[in-house]
């Protein structure tokens, strides 16, 4: 991601590369022999680039590791996508939590209406049986002066409210609103004000005199700080000579709320329970699964680190065992088809090694019979000669041809061995133009070296290096149209690019992406002039990566290509990523600038040969 | 209604059961001021606070009143202090009901009656209840039991009934009442008897707190209650003629012998001459009478017999009560003051044990001394001084020991005031006494029935009445009167006497 951005902080990079186990790890694992299929895939995947030069990137493309800078706050993201237990479980647990929430809301909802309905219907029975029974008492009393028919009121309503009016019915008599006789007994009550009622409930009352009332509202209550909800039942009562009074009988629903209460606490420790449960569940089935998943993917994994022989254990007959027979077979297949281009591809490298040793013996008489015609070609008529100079001319090319084969089948057989010195980059440059200089005279090329006078000292094999910078120039000078070819020097602490551009005739896509294969020609039919072998830029290449560097190409057709070597200054860095594409024509300013990379320490046996 | 004639005021605080005045003929008013009247009229009988009717003579009195004019209409404004209600002997019975309200003799399981005038209307229930819970009149003080007491009451002011199930839910309100199954088992007994004793009501219920109190539910009137009325009938009556005892049918009208079948088994003594005022125990196991010149008390029992010739002077004719024992009353010879002697039943020559009467002052004489067929009170005819023709007729409680002894009398409730000279007095039932005396518009001695706390009944007029006894029937009782010249008078229609058979006494075992 941000990666490319940030250039100049490798050592960082680097720092977090070693701290972490699994980069750490990656190369080791490469250099147990996956560099072949490694390669293959790097090769199909890469556009105008280079197989990677560092064997741990193979790793890289099989196991993609994390970004380095993932933001820490989706870490959980990352780890749920990767897990399919954590997907399982986290989606169980979060659709149980719903529907446990769904249930709890609706069965909470139920029975608390259903306690509600309740309670009414209980505070309104027991208010019509109250009711009933305080008319007759007021009925019955013997007494009907003021004070008689007071005490007979206050004794009704202490009776009605029982012993604990905490607990029970909260009573309050009062005139009603078409009461014209007078407050003959004054309001009483026992638990409950007057001015706490509904002040519609008593109203409700004289327009309907002959049914309860009922309201479900909350109360202030006297002795509760808070108030509470409560079923307000009003009815009519008539006393004697003190006429129509309103009888209100409060009921306070605080055992319904402590029973709401408990069943609220148990729904939350049953939801929770429930969505343990169903996260115990989701990981028992998952682990059923994923298990022997978790397992095919660890093998898979082993084999494509190369351990071909892995295998799964095939148990029983189910679907897992189905899977890990046809695993089983696939890996078979693939090991067998490995072994055998393994088997092909050393018999050809072999071959051609062989063939390049045989020829050099007979080719070595040949030239030395030919070196004796062509000295003597003067002695010969003028067609002899002629085909003297051409013997010698094409024994030339073809001991090139036999040298560049030994070398490449050196690089395919691993048999390369790099000898570092700390040189100078530029001199090197200088020293590659210098050796084009004729042929660039010769096509009337100008050859343009940016670079700083200050050296550029890189830890490199400078033979070879020197050999990819002047098969680079001379092919830019060959294709360069007789438009100058510039030749940039770029580095920064860790890394140095050397790009050589021309003006020529270019390459189009199909045929940047062929330009390093071996005996690729971009237009066969085109003059050689320089009579090069189709293996130059192949060996640059393999030049490129055993330094731990990368060598890319960019072009556009009829605008001219690009050739930019990236190599670290210190043999323990390697380039771990394809850098930015080369720039354009367009962009040739950027030459000078080193392009964004990211640097990962070379593998462990270079590390070792460090001081 | 009445309500309605006073100031609103007024009406507020007017309880018209405070005091109520029986009136008898016209009233006259007359305007003392502008808005100020004097009513005087003539009163014949005053119900108290609490409910007792006490027939009076019939005596003017003069009370005055404020009126005020409301809304164009004359309304009183002010009364006496304590003033309840005025009304005629008429209107009496359209309000107010006699209603019995019951204590509990606990040593022998019986009800003691006690008749109120209480309000007619829905209130009738509670102002009953009300009254039973109230403290026991003095005048049975120590001699009767109730449950009720100043520490309980009504929770609410209403003994409502319910209209379906006729039940009448008695809400009580005491300390510790749910925790005193004694108290709760008096409760159930009186409120139980006397509630339903009510029309319209069936069934009675006691709660604290809205719980019954009941275990076995509420009370109907097949419950059994723990306590029983008395119910008395006297198929043997003892006519004493000369020396000799004879047993006859006394609920006869003609006072005929019993046939001698029925009472081979008896055994009776012969009483000499001397003593006269002879008293059977109810199985006529016992008779006791009192010498001629009432200074001796014979007792026989089971053929021994015995004479106690130093109890007293002036002694009364003896009385059995329902424990068997005699009582007498009389002056003592040491102080010559009134005395009250008993003496138990068993042994014949058992000392007399004078019982305490504190009320009763030197000078005075006991002239009658009966028993209540409860046991609870004793009827006494005390006559102010010696040759005083002023008699007063008391009943006062009898209170005994926790062993059932009798130890004193309560103070006395004077029963009937308007009677002036008592000739006899006995208890015709628990509530109702025989009575041959002279009012003071009398010319003679008559006799009535005196209902304690109603009016007198005049039974047929009788020249030469002497005595009169109530012969129980179970049912009532009937009356036998006594003319001085030895003729015994069954009554014969509501108006006539009938002169059955001579004979010098009717003794009725058990009184």
């Amino acid at each position: 991601m941000a990666s490319g951005t940030r250039p100049d902080i490798p050592d960082l990079r680097a720092g977090e590369t070693d701290a972490s186990a699994g980069r750490a790890e990656a190369p080791r694992r490469v250099e147990a022999g996956a560099a072949p299929e490694a390669g293959a895939t790097g090769a199909s995947r890469s556009t105008g680039a280079s197989r990677s030069p560092v064997p741990g990137h193979a790793d890289r493309d099989a196991a993609p590791e994390e970004p380095s800078d993932v933001a820490e706050g989706a870490w959980w993201y990352a780890w749920w996508g990767r897990s399919l237990r954590a997907r399982v479980i986290t989606t169980t647990v979060l659709v149980g939590v719903f529907l446990s929430a769904l249930l709890g809301t609706v069965l909470y909802q139920q029975v608390a209406q259903g306690l509600v309905a309740q309670a009414v219907a209980g505070a309104e029975r027991d208010a019509s049986q109250q009711v009933a029974l305080a008319q007759e008492a007021f009925d019955s009393t013997d007494r009907q002066d003021d004070s008689g028919l007071t005490q007979t009121a206050d004794d009704q309503v202490r009776s009605m409210a029982g012993n604990s009016p905490e607990e029970g019915r909260r009573v309050l008599l009062m005139p009603g609103l078409d009461n014209t006789r007078g407050a003959v007994v004054p309001p009483t009550g026992v638990g409950v004000n007057a001015e706490d009622l509904p002040p519609a409930l008593q109203e409700a009352i004289a327009a309907d005199p002959t049914n309860q009332q009922v309201v479900v509202v909350p109360m202030n209550l006297a002795g509760e700080t808070d108030q509470v909800t409560s079923v307000v039942v009003g009815s009519r009562v008539s006393l004697p000579r003190a006429g129509e009074y309103d009888l209100f009988l409060v009921y306070p629903l605080v055992r319904e709320q402590e029973t709401l209460d408990l069943l609220r606490q148990l729904f939350y420790a049953g939801g929770l329970a429930l969505s343990l449960l169903v996260a115990g569940v989701g990981w028992l089935a998952t682990r059923l699964v994923t298990g022997p998943v978790e397992e095919a993917a660890s093998v898979a994994q082993q084999l494509a680190r190369g351990r071909l022989g892995e295998r799964l254990p095939v148990r029983g007959s189910d679907e897992l065992a189905q899977l890990a027979t046809s695993f089983n077979t696939m890996a078979d297949s693939i090991q067998l088809q490995i072994r055998e281009l393994r088997s092909l591809s050393q018999l050809q490298q072999r071959f051609v090694s062989d063939v390049s040793h045989e020829l050099r013996t007979p080719l070595t008489t040949i030239r030395m019979a030919g070196e004796m015609l062509h000295m003597s070609r003067e002695e010969f008529s003028e067609p002899v000669a002629r085909s003297a100079e051409l013997l010698q001319q094409e024994l030339d090319r073809f001991e090139d041809l036999l040298n560049e084969l030994l070398e490449i089948s050196r690089y395919d057989s691993g048999a390369t061995i790099l000898e570092r010195h700390d040189e100078d980059m530029v001199a090197l440059v200088g020293a590659a133009a210098d050796g084009v200089a004729t042929l660039a005279e010769r096509l009337d090329v100008l050859v343009r070296v940016h670079a700083t006078t200050a050296p550029v000292v890189v830890r490199m094999d400078g033979r070879r290096i020197a050999r990819v910078l002047r098969n680079l120039l001379a092919n830019a000078v060959e294709h360069g149209e007789g438009r100058p070819v510039d030749v940039t020097v770029a580095a920064t602490e860790h890394v140095v690019a050397v790009s050589v551009r021309d003006h020529g005739i270019g390459l189009t896509e199909q045929e940047a992406a062929h330009v390093f294969d071996r005996f690729w020609r971009a237009d066969p039919s085109r003059d050689r002039t320089t009579g090069g072998t189709g293996l130059g830029l192949a060996i640059a290449q393999e030049d490129a990566r055993v330094h731990g560097g990368w060598l890319q190409v960019g072009s556009e057709p009829g605008r001219g290509a690009c050739f930019r070597l990236l190599l670290p200054r210190q043999d323990r860095y390697a380039v771990a990523e394809a850098p930015p594409p080369v720039p354009g024509p367009d962009e040739a300013a950027q030459d000078t600038r080193v392009p964004p990379v990211v640097l990962a320490l070379a593998s462990r046996a270079e590390e070792d040969e460090q001081p | 209604m009445a309500r309605e004639y006073l100031t609103s005021t007024l009406a507020s605080e007017w309880v018209p059961t405070r005091d109520v005045l029986v009136l008898e003929g016209n009233q006259t008013v007359e305007e003392q001021a502008p808005g100020e009247v004097t009513v005087t009229t003539p009163v014949q009988g005053r119900i108290d606070e609490q409910g007792r009717l006490t027939e009076q003579p019939v005596a003017p009195i003069s009370r005055s009143f404020e009126l005020q004019r409301v809304d164009g209409e004359w309304r009183i404004s002010a009364f006496p202090e304590g003033f309840g209600l005025w009304l005629s002997a008429a209107d009496l019975d359209r309000a107010f009901r006699p209603s019995t309200v019951y204590y509990l003799n606990p040593h022998l399981d019986l009800f003691v009656p006690d008749v109120r005038w209480l309000a007619l209307g829905d209130g009738l229930t509670t102002s009953l209840a009300r009254t039973q819970l109230a403290e026991v009149p003095s005048h049975l003080e120590g001699a009767v039991r109730t449950g009720g007491g100043p520490d309980l009451r009504l929770a609410v002011g209403a003994v409502p009934v319910d209209p379906t199930t006729q039940m009448a839910v008695v809400n009580l309100q005491g300390s510790g009442l749910s925790d005193d199954p004694d108290r709760v088992a008096d409760l159930r007994a009186q409120l139980g008897h006397s509630l339903l004793g009510l029309r319209g009501v069936s069934a009675v219920d006691l709660r604290v707190a809205g719980r019954s109190l009941l275990e076995d539910g509420a009370v109907n009137l097949g419950t059994e209650l723990g306590y029983e009325e008395v119910v008395r009938e006297t198929e043997v009556g003892l006519l004493r003629i000369g020396e000799e005892l004879i047993p006859v049918d006394p609920t006869r009208y003609d006072l005929r012998n019993l046939p001698a079948a029925e009472v081979r088994d008896l055994d009776l003594p012969r009483v000499g001459m001397s003593w006269t005022g002879v008293a059977a125990s109810a199985d006529l196991s016992e008779l006791a009478a009192v010498s001629a010149d009432r200074s001796e008390l014979w007792r026989w029992r089971d053929g021994e017999s015995e004479a106690h010739a130093g109890i007293g002077d002036e002694l009364t004719d003896p009385s059995f009560d329902p424990h068997g024992d005699v009582w007498v009353a009389g002056t003592s010879r040491s102080a010559q003051d009134p005395r009250v002697w008993v003496l138990e039943t068993g042994d014949v020559s058992t000392l007399a044990r004078p019982v305490e009467v504190p009320w009763l002052a030197d000078g005075e004489r006991v002239e009658t001394l009966r028993v209540s067929p409860d046991g609870t009170r004793a009827l006494l005819v005390v006559r102010a001084e010696r040759g005083s023709a002023r008699d007063r007729v008391l009943v006062a409680g009898i209170v005994r020991d926790s062993q059932g002894r009798a130890t004193a009398l309560a103070e006395p409730w004077h029963a009937a005031p308007t009677l002036v000279e008592v000739a006899s007095a006995r208890w015709a039932s628990t509530t109702d006494l025989v009575v041959a005396a002279r009012r003071t518009q009398d010319q003679r001695v008559a006799a009535f029935t005196v209902p304690l706390g109603g009016w007198l009944d005049s039974l047929p007029d009788q020249a030469g009445l002497v005595d009169v006894q109530a012969v129980p029937t179970g049912q009532g009782f009937v009356p036998v009167a006594r003319t001085e010249d030895g003729r015994l008078h069954t009554r014969d229609g509501p108006s006539v006497w009938f002169g059955a058979r001579n004979g010098d006494e009717l003794i009725v075992p058990g009184t």
